[in-house]
This record gives C-alpha cells, sequence and structure tokens, in this order.
C-alpha cells in the first residue's frame, strides 16, 4: 500500500476526485432544476405578453445556443444564421402548409434541409480562415435570401407563406402558454444536448481545432471532418429554431431573415459569452428584451427631464443604436460576455473588502 | 496593475448598478395595469378632458426606410387627439395614444400586438398597413376581439371586407384600378414602364396593372424592379427608355430611388410623362422633378395647400410643429373618423362597440382633405375611396382631378 | 452590340464607385489586417459633411469637399483609436465585429441628427445625359466624372505607397510587422494613417455616389457591394480593388441587362462566393502561408 500511494494515485484520491467531480454536477444539475422550476412556474401566472416574450426568447436561445457551438467551440465565424433560418422556416412552409405533415416531423425535417445547406457551404468553408469564413457566409445570406425570395413570389406573393397550427398528436399549441411551454422544453432539450456533447470529446476536439488546427490534425483530430461535421450539426439545429419560430409566428417572409438578424445573433453570443451554452442563453435573453427594457427606463424618466423630449422622439433609433453600442462596449471591456461578467461580479462581492488579484476563487 | 483593477473595480460596479436598475425596470410594469407609460412621444391629457382617457395603439415602421412615410399619419391623429382634448376630448374623456415601432419586422409586430392587446384599456390599433405585417395578424383580430384600422397602407387581403380590418390606407389594389384609370383617361395609348423598388407587393402591382389594361390601348412593356437599398437607377430607367416607354410608373421606391429615378430620366433625355402611385407626391418630389410632366397620386391634400379652407383651418389648430407631408392629413382625417365612432360607443366603449361604432361613421369630410367622402359603412371598410391627381405648375404642385379609386361595390358605385 | 457596349460602359461607370469603396477596405486590411465593416457609414457621414459644408456654411465646392476629407478622415483615426487600436492583437474576430457594432452605432447617430432627411449634393454642374458614341446608351455626366476622380486617386495611392517614406513604411510593416518595428516604423502611426486614409476614400466615394442620387442614409448600402469587390481584386492589393470594382460593376450590369434588373443584388455575392473557392486570395492578391 506505501508503494502504491507514492507509485500512482490511490484509490481513495481517485474516489475523492469522483466525489468532486459529482458534488460539481450535482450543483450544476440542481442549478439547472431550479431554474427550469421557476420557468416552468412562470408559465401559470406570466401575463400572455411575457408569456409572448419568453417564448420568443427561448426559439432565439436554440440558434443562439448553435451559433454559439459553430462561432465559440469550434472556431468559424459566420453570418449564415439569418440564411439557415430561413431555410428551415420555408422548408417548414412547403412540408406543414403544402404537404400537411405532421409538426414534430416538419421540425425535424426542415432541421434536416437547413443541415444539408450547411454541409454544402461547409465543404469549400475548408479552405477559409478568418476573415474569409465571414465573407463567405455573407454571401451565403444574399443568395439564400434571394433564392427565398423568387420562391416566395412565384408560389405566394406579397402576404407570404401561411402555416397551419402546430399539433403534436392530440394537443394543438395555441395559447401563449402553450407556445411558452414548448419552446421551453426545446431549449432545455438543446441545452442539456449541446452541453453534454460539447462538454464530451467531440467539444474537446472542437476547441482544438479552434486554437490550433494544424496542431490539432497533427495529434489525430480529423479538422475538416470536425468542420463539416460542425456546420451540419449546428446548421440542423438552427433549422429546427427557424421552423419552430414559423409555426410560432404562424406567417413566414423573406422580410424577416435580414443580414441585420444574423448580426444580431452574433451579438447575442459575444453578450452572453463565446463558448458557453447558458450564456448563450443569457445573450437571447438580453438581445431580445433590450427594447423592452429601454423603453421601461425611459417611461420613468419624468417628463419635466430637459431631455426627455428629445429621447422620447428618436426612441427608436436609440434602440436600435443601443444594441450596437453594447457590443463594442462587451468586445472592449468584457470580452467573456455577460457569463464573465457575472462571474467577476461574485468574485468582487465575495472577496470584499479585499482586492481582486485575480486568483481563482 | 493598479489602474487595470480600477478599470475592473468600475465595470463591476456599473454592471452591479445596470442589472439593479435593470431589475427595478423589469418588475415596475406590468402589462395589464392601465397605467402603462407611453413608449413613444407623450401625448398631452389636457385641463378641459379629464376622465379615463381612450387609449388608440400603434404599431408601424416608424424608424427605418419607411419610417419617413409611417410617422406623419401618426403625428397627424395624435395632433387631432391633442386638439380634441384640449375642446372637452369626447364623452368627457381624453384620447391618448401609444406606440411601438414595428421595425418593418413580423415577429415585433406580433409582440406588440400581443401586449396591446393584453392591456385592456387599449381599445383599437392603429398603423400596420404593409401587408407582410398584416397579413398573419389578421386571424388574431378576430380571436382577440380587437378592431385594427391600417394606415398610411393597406393590405388587399384585408379588403374589401373583414368584420375586425378597417382601411384608412392605400392599398395596392387601389393604386393599380387608380393608374390604370387615369392612364387610359389621360393618354389611350400610353406606353407603361413600371419601375419600383423589389418586393412581392410591388411585383404584384405590376403583373395587376398588366391584367387591368389588358385589351385597352394602354399597355405595359417594361418592368423594373430595383433592390430594395440600391440608390442606382440608372440600368432600369435606360431599359425602360429603350423599350419605347411613354409613361414611367413608379410603384414604391425610397427617396433616393426617386430622385435617381427623375435624374436617370433626364439623362436619357426621356420625354414622356413620369407618374408617381404610391409616394413620390410630396412637395419636395415635385420641386426636385420641376417639370409640368409628372404627375403623382396623393389620397389627401398637403398641409401646404393652406389656400384650401379646411387645411387652413387643421393647421390653426396643430399645435407645434407645423406639418407638411400629405399624409399628416390622412392621420388628422383618421383621427376624425375615430372620434366619432368613439362619440358613438359611449362614454363606456368596449372594443366590441368601438367596432360596430365605426361602421356607423357617417361619410362627410368636415376639413375637405380628402377626395371624396370619409368614414367605414357595414359592408365597407375602405375609409376613402378616391385619389387626387397632382401635377406641377413652376411653382407649386397642383391639383389635376380625381379618380375613383376604389369604387367598386360595394364601396362605391357600378 | 451597341447595347453590349452601353452596357459595359455604364458597368465602368459604376465600377468607379465600387473601386472607390473597395480601396477603402484594402487599405485597412492591408495595413492592420481588420475587415471594417462600417465603411458605409464613414461613406454616408462624407456625403452629410460635403452637404452641411457647402449648403450651410457656404463653402465654395472645391473647398468644402476639402474640409469634408479632413474631416472624415479625423473620425477614421478617431475610430482607429477608440476601438481598434484596443483590440490588436486578437483574433481576427474581435475587431470585425466591433465595426460591425460601430456600423449599427454609426447608423442610428446618422439617422437621430439627419431625422432621415435627404438633400441634394450642390453640385456646380447640373445633371445631364451624354451619349456613349457608338451606342444609344447614355450615362450621367457624374459618372463620367467618378470615373476620372477615381482614376486620379487610385493613380495618388499608388505612388504613396510606392514613393514616399510612409507609404513604404505600410508596405513593410504589411508584409512583416515585427521586423518593420526593429526597422525603427512607428505601427501605431502606420495603422493610424491606414484608417485616416481609408475614411478619405470612403467620403470620396460617399460623395460621388451622393452626386449621382441623393444624400441619403441609403448610400451606405453600396458599400456591401464593394466586399465582393475587394476580395475578387484581392484583399491586400490597391490595385486589385481597382480592377476589382471595375469588374464586378460590369458583371453586375450584364446580369442586370440580359438577365434581368432583379439579380443586380445577388450577382456579386455568386461572384464572391466562386472567388473563394476558386481563388480566395483574389486576382491580384498575395497568398496567404499557413502559419503553425
Amino acid at each position: 500500500m506505501k508503494q502504491a500511494a507514492v507509485d500512482r494515485p490511490t484509490i481513495s484520491a481517485w474516489r475523492g476526485h469522483r466525489r468532486l467531480v459529482r458534488a460539481t454536477q450535482r450543483t450544476r444539475y440542481r442549478g439547472a432544476i431550479v431554474v427550469g422550476a421557476l420557468a416552468v412556474g412562470y408559465a401559470f401566472v406570466g401575463s400572455n405578453s411575457n408569456l409572448f416574450l419568453g417564448t420568443t426568447i427561448f426559439i432565439a436561445a436554440v440558434g443562439a445556443i448553435a451559433l454559439n457551438a459553430l462561432t465559440g467551440n469550434l472556431g468559424i465565424v459566420s453570418l449564415g444564421q439569418a440564411a439557415f433560418l430561413a431555410t428551415g422556416a420555408f422548408t417548414a412552409t412547403y412540408l406543414g402548409g403544402t404537404l400537411h405533415w405532421p409538426f414534430l416531423l416538419v421540425l425535424l425535417a426542415s432541421g434536416v434541409a437547413a443541415g444539408l445547406v450547411g454541409g454544402i457551404v461547409g465543404v469549400p468553408s475548408l479552405r477559409w480562415r478568418g476573415l474569409y469564413i465571414i465573407l463567405g457566409t455573407f454571401a451565403l445570406h444574399y443568395i439564400v435570401v434571394y433564392g427565398a425570395t423568387k420562391y416566395e413570389i412565384n408560389r405566394v406573393g406579397p402576404g407570404g407563406f401561411n402555416l397551419p397550427p402546430a399539433k403534436i398528436f392530440s394537443w394543438t399549441i395555441t395559447s401563449q402558454r402553450d407556445w411558452y411551454l414548448f419552446s421551453l422544453v426545446l431549449v432545455a432539450l438543446t441545452v442539456a444536448c449541446v452541453a453534454k456533447v460539447l462538454r464530451g470529446r467531440t467539444g474537446r476536439a472542437w476547441t482544438a481545432v479552434r486554437d490550433r488546427d494544424l496542431a490539432a490534425s497533427i495529434t489525430g483530430i480529423d479538422v475538416s471532418r470536425a468542420k463539416v461535421v460542425g456546420f451540419i450539426a449546428t446548421s440542423f439545429v438552427v433549422g429546427v429554431a427557424g421552423a419552430t419560430s414559423a409555426y410560432f409566428v404562424g406567417n413566414v417572409t423573406t422580410e424577416t431573415f435580414t443580414l441585420n438578424l444574423a448580426i444580431q445573433y452574433v451579438a447575442m453570443i459575444i453578450i452572453g459569452g463565446l463558448g458557453s451554452v447558458p450564456g448563450a442563453v443569457v445573450g437571447a435573453a438580453f438581445v431580445v428584451y433590450l427594447p423592452h427594457m429601454i423603453t421601461k427606463v425611459v417611461g420613468l424618466l419624468p417628463s419635466s427631464y430637459p431631455l426627455a423630449g428629445w429621447v422620447n422622439t428618436n426612441i427608436f433609433d436609440l434602440e436600435a443604436g443601443l444594441y450596437g453600442v453594447f457590443i463594442i462596449l462587451f468586445l472592449l471591456l468584457e470580452p467573456g460576455g455577460l457569463v464573465a461578467l457575472a462571474q467577476r461580479v461574485r468574485r468582487y462581492f465575495v472577496s470584499w473588502p479585499f482586492r481582486d488579484r485575480g486568483v481563482i476563487a | 496593475m493598479n489602474r487595470k483593477l480600477r478599470q475592473r473595480d468600475l465595470v463591476v460596479l456599473a454592471s452591479s448598478a445596470s442589472l439593479a436598475l435593470f431589475l427595478g425596470a423589469c418588475g415596475g410594469g406590468s402589462d395589464d395595469s392601465s397605467n402603462s407609460p407611453s413608449t413613444s412621444g407623450t401625448s398631452s391629457s389636457s385641463s378641459a378632458a379629464s376622465g379615463k382617457p381612450y387609449v388608440i395603439a400603434e404599431i408601424s415602421d416608424l424608424s427605418g426606410p419607411v419610417g419617413v412615410f409611417d410617422t406623419p399619419p401618426y403625428d397627424g391623429m395624435k395632433a387631432y387627439f391633442d386638439y380634441l382634448n384640449s375642446t372637452g376630448g369626447v364623452n368627457g374623456r381624453p384620447i391618448t395614444t401609444k406606440a411601438s415601432d414595428a421595425k418593418g419586422d413580423v415577429q415585433t409586430t406580433l409582440a406588440s400586438f400581443t401586449q396591446y392587446s393584453g392591456q385592456s384599456d387599449v381599445i383599437a390599433i392603429t398603423g400596420l398597413g404593409l401587408d407582410t405585417q398584416m397579413d398573419p395578424l389578421l386571424p388574431k383580430l378576430a380571436s382577440t376581439g380587437i378592431a385594427a384600422i391600417s394606415s398610411p397602407s393597406s393590405t388587399t387581403s384585408g379588403l374589401p371586407y373583414n368584420k375586425w380590418y378597417f382601411s384608412f390606407g392605400e392599398d395596392y389594389g387601389g393604386d393599380v384600378t387608380a393608374t390604370a384609370q387615369y392612364l387610359s383617361e389621360k393618354d389611350s395609348s400610353a406606353k407603361i414602364g413600371y419601375v419600383a423598388f423589389d418586393s412581392p407587393a410591388t411585383r404584384s402591382v405590376a403583373s395587376n396593372l398588366t391584367k387591368a389594361v389588358a385589351g385597352t390601348g394602354v399597355s405595359v412593356v417594361g418592368k423594373e424592379f430595383l433592390p430594395p437599398t440600391a440608390t442606382d437607377a440608372s440600368q432600369a430607367i435606360s431599359s425602360l427608355v429603350h423599350a419605347g416607354a411613354t409613361w414611367i410608373a413608379i410603384g414604391a421606391a425610397t427617396d433616393p430611388q426617386f430622385t435617381s429615378i427623375l435624374q436617370n430620366a433626364k439623362v436619357q433625355n426621356f420625354d414622356g410623362n413620369i407618374l408617381a402611385i404610391a409616394g413620390g407626391g410630396e412637395d419636395s418630389n415635385f420641386k426636385l422633378a420641376s417639370t409640368d410632366k409628372y404627375k403623382a397620386l396623393r389620397s389627401f391634400h398637403s398641409p401646404s395647400e393652406t389656400n384650401l379652407p379646411g387645411v387652413a383651418k387643421m393647421v390653426s389648430e396643430v399645435d407645434g410643429a407645423k406639418p407638411d407631408k400629405y399624409y399628416y392629413s390622412m392621420g388628422w382625417a383618421l383621427g376624425e373618423v375615430i372620434a366619432k365612432a368613439l362619440t358613438t360607443c359611449g362614454s363606456d366603449c368596449t372594443r366590441a362597440g368601438f367596432r360596430d361604432a365605426l361602421e356607423t361613421t357617417s361619410f362627410s369630410d368636415p376639413y375637405g382633405l380628402a377626395a371624396s367622402a370619409i368614414g367605414f359603412s357595414d359592408t365597407c371598410h375602405q375609409g376613402f375611396r378616391s385619389t387626387f391627381v397632382y401635377g406641377w405648375d413652376g411653382s407649386k404642385p397642383v391639383q389635376e382631378g380625381s379618380i375613383d379609386a376604389y369604387n367598386k361595390p360595394p364601396c362605391g358605385g357600378s | 452590340m451597341g447595347t453590349l457596349i452601353g452596357t459595359v460602359a455604364q458597368g465602368v461607370a459604376l465600377g468607379a464607385i465600387y473601386s472607390l469603396v473597395a480601396v477603402g477596405f484594402v487599405i485597412i486590411y492591408k495595413a492592420t489586417g481588420v475587415f471594417n465593416f462600417a465603411h458605409g457609414q464613414f461613406m454616408v457621414l462624407g456625403a452629410y459633411f460635403a452637404y452641411v459644408s457647402i449648403s450651410w456654411v457656404g463653402l465654395p465646392f472645391a473647398a468644402g469637399i476639402a474640409v469634408t476629407l479632413v474631416i472624415t478622415g479625423a473620425v477614421g483615426l478617431v475610430v482607429y483609436a477608440a476601438l481598434i487600436r484596443p483590440l490588436l492583437g486578437e483574433a481576427i474576430f474581435a475587431p470585425v465585429m466591433i465595426t460591425i457594432g460601430l456600423s449599427i452605432v454609426l447608423d442610428s447617430i446618422i439617422s437621430i441628427t439627419t431625422k432621415g432627411n435627404t438633400y441634394l449634393l450642390p453640385t456646380p454642374v447640373p445633371v445631364h445625359g451624354v451619349s456613349i458614341p457608338g451606342t444609344t446608351t447614355r450615362v450621367s455626366n457624374y459618372s463620367l466624372i467618378a470615373i476620372v476622380v477615381a482614376a486620379v486617386f487610385f493613380v495618388l495611392i499608388a505612388s504613396f505607397f510606392r514613393w514616399s517614406g510612409t507609404g513604404r513604411d505600410m508596405r513593410a510593416a504589411a508584409e512583416n510587422p515585427h521586423l518593420a518595428s526593429y526597422a525603427g516604423v512607428s505601427l501605431g502611426f502606420i495603422f493610424s494613417v491606414a484608417w485616416a486614409l481609408a475614411a478619405v476614400a470612403a467620403a470620396i466615394a460617399g460623395i460621388a455616389q451622393a452626386s449621382s442620387t441623393l444624400i441619403s442614409p441609403d448610400i451606405g448600402s453600396v458599400a456591401l457591394r464593394a466586399f465582393p469587390a475587394a476580395l475578387l481584386g484581392g484583399l491586400d492589393s490597391v490595385m486589385g480593388a481597382a480592377l476589382g470594382g471595375v469588374l464586378i460593376g460590369i458583371i453586375e450590369m450584364l446580369g442586370s441587362q440580359y438577365v434581368g434588373s432583379d439579380t443586380r443584388d445577388v450577382f456579386p455575392y455568386v461572384v464572391l462566393l466562386v472567388a473563394l473557392m476558386v481563388r480566395p486570395y483574389g486576382l491580384l492578391g498575395s497568398r496567404q502561408v499557413d502559419r503553425i
């Protein structure tokens, strides 16, 4: 036994390590369960308008989580988010609206369609580095939107496509509460699956590809496969989000899928925190809620305040510009996003009055 | 190290403060209370009218490229309510407004709609006319039981009659009728070159126009669509001119596109006529064109036409900045219709009651702002039926005639 | 045949604007390796500053333009110092994303200060058409002026890079920043000059574009279509920007004439995608070296 203590980690040390890991996981799961329970509980007390907001946030979060995995973990910066959302949405209009396939099947199939497009883009993207990927996905955006516009004009005309109601077996998702619960389940599933994948081998391989892809290929990671599979998988999730959104809104037109939309998603993952799954959710909530928050804050300004008139007249332009300001602020001051910011705030308060010297708590 | 630490401390404190503010703002407003703050522009509730306000909620593109079209009708409507409130309001109650920017996006539109329809003091929704934003909303109007009045444009799928949808705007169907009628009267062998920014709606106008003139001497010889953000119409105009167009019809275009179209018409030495169908009828557009060959369709008189007694009266009653866009008059007129319906509806007006009352607003136009009587009936939900044609006399736009654009039954004659 | 020549001529005129915009991208990329998504907004600022200098302040046309170029150059400097310099050394994603954020903020500022008002550029010579000999095509006289201005500007820029001390330093810094700084080149100074110069190019492009339509916030959208021009020519080649701009202009016009005017928006991006697949470093650009 004595020899073992010197040469190898002991059984008890190993047990201790496992205990620590399980404890961390328990904390993580406990946190998730508490948040989940609160979210479900809110479904029964929230106003319709807030539930609508919640659903919008959850669906956006699904897309944000996928983009975050692609950009934050795999290192592929993509401006093609709107293109993949459009692919999912328009596939849903065809399969659900014209062929009347069942709702869940349409979601899956739309994801597959978006995944296919992701695969088609993924192959040439192997040669692209950094800036060229951004430009390539930028071009992809315009081409997909152009195709979708032509399709819409030829088949349906100005009003866009209308979708039938979403039915799962005998349950029709109609009320705001129904949609809130459904999208909550959807985002919970996405968080669980993506987080698990990113914690495992695939996630580590992706991180290696992101940081030093030549070195990664030397260590045996198939970089091409990782990139293409990454594109396909994340586009699949984005396609599902696009299709869900199509059913939720009930109507699909190409006007929704602007470059600004793609930029909004990139803002979500920057503000939330690149590489962090909960960060993507938080970022989505932030970007979606920002205009409402500004409206509320501005409403609190007394009308006698000298700038109040100016602010009220220009409020919409201010709202539009403010999230650009946040992108800049976060990039300059807190590149880790809200997640890192939260950790830093926690450390500050925990170790106050001692200054944080940068030592990990 | 010290400087960096201070910077980080500042970031931490600033973010904690913002978080506190955020939570405070978050908890502060609850949607169903009738004390929700206005989201845009405080509308005055003056001393003359007291009592619980009637609330009209506007959802439209108040910023961005279309903002220049959607903001004047809202301003005009608000101004009318302000004037009315200063003379006692309606049934002793003031009329106030709230607004939300749809940003050209269906999801934002729906979110605002859900929010406003959840507020019990909101009695009707205005704004919203583009097909893309209104069509998904049409079924929800019925299921929520709230009336929507579109301005300054409207959706064809809600016309001529949809129980909860009212149009106080220009719809593309009316545009086509007006254009076809005007051209067949003015120039029976007109060759139309159609140019507009590319959208499903403008494409549908182009094809409907082609159908509407089929069999007459008028024909459509070319259709050109510009990408919505493009500012250069050189190739489009050059093609239309080469195709032999004698009339260039501008379907819908942003300001820079208008200018580019007009400039390129000069470059190509185009000596035919130019007709602006939707938009392009503001005084500034006429000044830019500076030719008596430029005609525009306007559904209402511009507030700058103070030689007309009704317009002068309106302008004198406006409190604050003087308006100059003709969509402002459209908003003022809409305010009149709404106020009339509220009067009929009574001081305990419900949403359903208001909807019914709208249909009883008998037709009139006290300020003489429109080309025809304004109002709604129980068979026709198009609020105004005709449109003016304006030309240029060298120094200002002048009215040259009017067309019954929405004249098919049930809205108009045979 | 006449139509073909005419269309190509129109393409060259359009291409002149594209090359002016593209060279702005190239200057910044060549010097700092960053792609500036806010370039379109610089164009709009330049156009509005020109209007203010000429119509409100009352300066004569040439002086007004000169003042505008100086002011816009200063804006470029400020943007560099405040937003780009802190991020030097980070992955390409960070400064590019910050320029995207900047473009959103500038759009909002422009919208608030101009209230969406559009103005005619007060040009000394009125707009009229000029016939292209041998065809029935007419182009605006300002398109021809734009071509001349672009050509002059390119000659100036090329000579600057070739013969002036700062220009040589910039080329050295682009090749190998470390060696250049050891040789005494101040990288900070180089980067600032690059951003100022690019902003000036943007202002010229904005004024040129505004001369054919209105001074409006929409002018900046040309920048989005100039990306393919910059890439096609080679992101680090100034002459490539000229070539790419003209080629994209011609392709766009040909597509518009022979395929349909609504395809104008999409052809440049198809070209961009094809170029990325076949020759990512562009026609005149230098190959990228993979470093481990």
